[in-house]
């Protein structure tokens, strides 16, 4: 399936409400669910965040694929150059009261998507994250 | 995403989260947690009727946390679910905010 949305963190609650509803649908594992739906809120969060140069409005498309045992979730959006992967680093060895806030997101998805990978296309960036099932 | 006040002693504040803590659901409770951190008290969040936390979650847990932090305060996280622990824990989260499963501990940790 696939979906196009703006720019915005409005769009962006809202599509993730409707992928996971789809995801429960189809009885898919509850891990794999966490997953794609954390994927989905991180990626296209930092795309929104980072990706664009202007303060027009952009689209993204989201494409969500069942089938030979995985669970596909393909971002593509026409913003500069970007890699939402590449964004933050936090450090996670600091005290409470020096902890930075924020810069997990990417860390996540890693940890939780047997493999997440970026291409730039056509003037496009897409990001592409796999989970097992 | 809800918010429910359960307790609120001399010693804490006992609150339960539940449902999706996503970017929606951030901003459904975010005002209300933000005021609930301003009482000036430690503060125990139940987290066993959440079925998802992401990043932006987690701002808002560690946000909290560190506001109680400047003011000799504590925030505690009870029980929360498998996968939303295994996020805390990739997160980092867990070696600057405790994770409990246990009220009793949860209460011990902050009269310490």
């Amino acid at each position: 399936m696939s979906f196009t949305i703006a720019n915005s963190m409005e769009a962006l609650g809202g599509l993730c409400r409707e992928v996971h509803a789809f995801m429960e649908r189809h009885s898919l594992p509850a891990a794999a669910i966490y997953a794609i739906d954390l994927s989905l809120e991180e990626m296209a969060t930092n795309i929104i965040k980072y990706g664009y140069d202007d303060k027009q409005k952009h689209e993204i498309t989201v494409g969500l694929a069942i089938g030979n045992n995985q669970i596909a979730l393909t971002l593509e959006d026409d913003g500069h150059e970007f890699n939402p992967l590449d964004a933050q680093e936090a450090d996670l060895t600091t005290g409470l009261s020096e902890r930075q806030v924020g810069g997990v997101g990417i860390l996540l998805a890693r940890s939780m998507t047997d493999s997440i990978c970026y291409v730039r296309k056509n003037e496009r960036n897409i990001v592409k994250a796999i989970v097992n099932i | 995403m809800e918010l429910k006040k359960i307790d609120t002693g001399e010693e804490f504040t006992l609150i339960a989260l539940s449902g999706i803590l996503d970017i929606s659901g951030v901003q459904e409770v975010e005002m209300e947690f933000s005021e609930m951190t301003a009482t000036g008290q430690s503060m125990i969040v139940n987290l066993s009727e959440v079925t998802f936390l992401a990043s932006l979650g987690m701002r808002m847990l560690l946000s909290a946390a560190k506001k109680l932090n400047a003011s000799g305060k504590k925030l505690v996280l009870l029980s929360p679910q498998s996968l939303v622990k295994l996020a805390l824990e990739t997160a980092g989260l867990e070696s600057i905010i405790p994770i409990v499963s246990d009220l009793n501990e949860a209460v011990k940790l902050i009269e310490q």
